[in-house]
């Protein structure tokens, strides 16, 4: 199966680099401007409707993002994986396709600062919402929080 | 005018059937939930930073803190990871001793969830019968380990050490005592029509929501879809064991006690054919190798590796910069996924059934904030 996904991924899409394939997780890399389309194409053409999980990973010049889907009945998980700018990422959202990545996509707004376009409910998830910085950012520098009034509007 | 009186509601973690420090936000108009917002973050220790800034051997005794009630298979699980990693694999005998201590604690944190979740409904006596129960499986583990919450057994390449020699008796009079206890408590909550009424039909979550939410483990299984990571991608030789995986199609709370339930007994299945394949071994075989490379090979750059834990699918995702500790650690944590579920399933309903519907999610929040 492994290698007939890889097969229809590559005549659907032309592709800079070649899709990688260890221990059953295929990696394809894709530009954010075919993110949904190869993620629709991913869900409708080939089954892999279970939402596993998503991050993003600062690389010390880009700002990764990986999804990565399952299908239900084997052990491959395709990871979609995109790059973008640093300072100001930005990726659409596919948490309308796996609702699942709902919250993770907020963890990644949340320590990273990446945005979602079309995300429904984008706001931070573990940390206040004026915390200062990414803390999972590579240049994040600790400063103690300060001290939140009771009066102030926290929506913790 | 309406006669809509909505209002506001917050289940803080102070109240009584939240399990640990996160809290529901409730719109409610009189009894009927109209929206519910998940507050978590209270226990947030930023794990994924806590593990790049630490070498790959010293990531292990954190990792048994990420869940208290199940602190054994966190810790193999983040092993596992750096074994893919690190390029090598554990000697036969070890995975051996894996399977054992895992299982063992898969029925620990299932009795710890039936208790909890019995008293969530109104079952008051039954927070002592599966504690006692749970005792059993502690000792078990106890005896192998030298401890009783975090363990710290898991090695890169292996297990601290082997296991005692007389296992067998022990394992085999601990599990005679489970079923003992087992029998009971079943008889008493399914005979009980109250917790029937209370859990059946509540909060049924569908095969096609549970698949794009990505739900795992019991969760999963229960809404009918016969997915573990055991049988899916298999780790540690649990495709030489026979076992079967239990799947309930109502996807109710009622369908999800019975899966864990039923998941008790499987276990304790696989734990005898381990110990069997475990006997199958010379005592002078290797429980650890020898060797253990620190820094991963050039080629290998990151790594994806899951297990089965009593939750769902733990995942542990490392990235090398060829240095001694990861660039990054991903935690793919299922209760993370499986909470989401919870405003969906809870809309439109009761209040009272709230913890109904929340007690079978299986909470750890050490587990869901990282």
């Amino acid at each position: 199966m492994k290698d007939q996904v890889i097969e229809k991924i590559k005549t659907a899409f032309t592709l800079e680099a070649e899709p990688t394939e260890f221990e059953g997780r295929i990696y394809v890399r894709i530009p954010s401007d075919k993110i949904r389309d190869l993620a629709l194409f991913v869900r409708n053409e080939l089954g892999f409707t279970y939402g596993d999980m998503a991050y993003g990973t600062d690389t010390k010049e880009k700002m990764e993002m990986s999804w990565y889907v399952g299908h239900p009945e084997s052990n491959l998980l395709i990871v979609i994986r995109s790059e973008g700018d640093r300072d100001s990422p930005e990726f659409p959202t596919l948490s309308d396709l796996w609702e699942g990545f709902g919250w993770h996509e907020r963890e990644a707004f949340d320590l990273l600062g990446i945005n979602f376009t079309g995300h429904k409910d984008l706001r931070r998830i573990y940390l206040p919402d004026n915390w200062e910085g990414h803390p999972l950012r590579e240049d994040y520098v600790y400063k103690r929080p300060k001290y939140y009034k009771p009066e102030d509007e926290l929506n913790v | 005018m309406s006669d809509k009186t909505e209002m506001s509601l917050f289940m803080g973690p102070q109240h009584p059937s939240m399990h640990g420090l996160w809290s529901l936000r409730l719109t409610i108009d009189g009894e009927t939930i109209e929206n519910s917002d998940c507050q978590i973050g209270y226990l947030h220790r930023s794990y994924e930073k806590l593990l790049a800034n630490r070498t790959y051997e010293q990531g292990i005794p954190i990792t048994d803190r990420l869940c208290y009630v199940e602190s054994h298979n966190y810790s193999i699980g983040y092993a596992h990871a750096i074994e893919g990693i690190m390029g090598v694999q554990s000697p036969e005998k070890a995975n051996w001793i894996k399977i054992i201590t895992t299982e063992i604690q898969r029925i620990a944190s299932h009795c710890l969830w039936l208790a909890a979740f019995s008293v969530d409904l109104g079952a008051l006596t039954m927070l002592i019968y599966p504690m006692t129960a749970r005792e059993h499986m502690l000792g078990l583990l106890e005896t192998i380990t030298g401890a009783r919450m975090t363990y710290n057994f898991a090695r890169i390449g292996g297990v601290a050490h082997d296991l005692p020699l007389d296992i067998d008796k022990k394992i085999e009079d601990s599990f005679d005592q489970f079923d003992q206890l087992q029998g009971e408590f079943k008889d008493m909550l399914e005979e009980a029509q109250i917790f029937r009424i209370r859990s059946e039909g509540i909060g049924v979550l569908s095969k096609e929501k549970a698949l794009s939410m990505g739900v795992s483990g019991p969760m999963l299984r229960a809404s009918g879809v016969d997915y573990d990571i055991r049988k899916v991608d298999p780790y540690f030789g649990y495709d030489q064991l026979n076992f079967k995986t239990i799947t309930r199609t109502e996807g109710d709370s009622y369908a999800r006690y019975r899966v864990r339930l039923d998941e008790m007994e499987e276990s304790m299945a696989i734990v005898l054919q381990a110990l069997d394949k475990y006997n199958e071994m010379k005592p002078s075989d290797p429980y650890k190798l020898e060797k253990i490379p620190r820094r991963p090979p050039k080629e290998i750059k990151e790594v994806y590796r899951r297990i089965e834990c009593a939750r769902g699918e733990l995942g542990y995702h490392l990235q090398s910069d060829g240095s001694n500790s990861p660039y990054r650690v991903r935690i793919r944590s299922p209760t993370f996924n499986n909470l989401q579920t919870i405003p969906p399933l809870i809309k439109g309903g009761k209040l009272a059934d709230v913890p109904a519907v929340m007690g079978t999610v299986d909470l750890c929040v050490g587990d869901l904030d990282k």
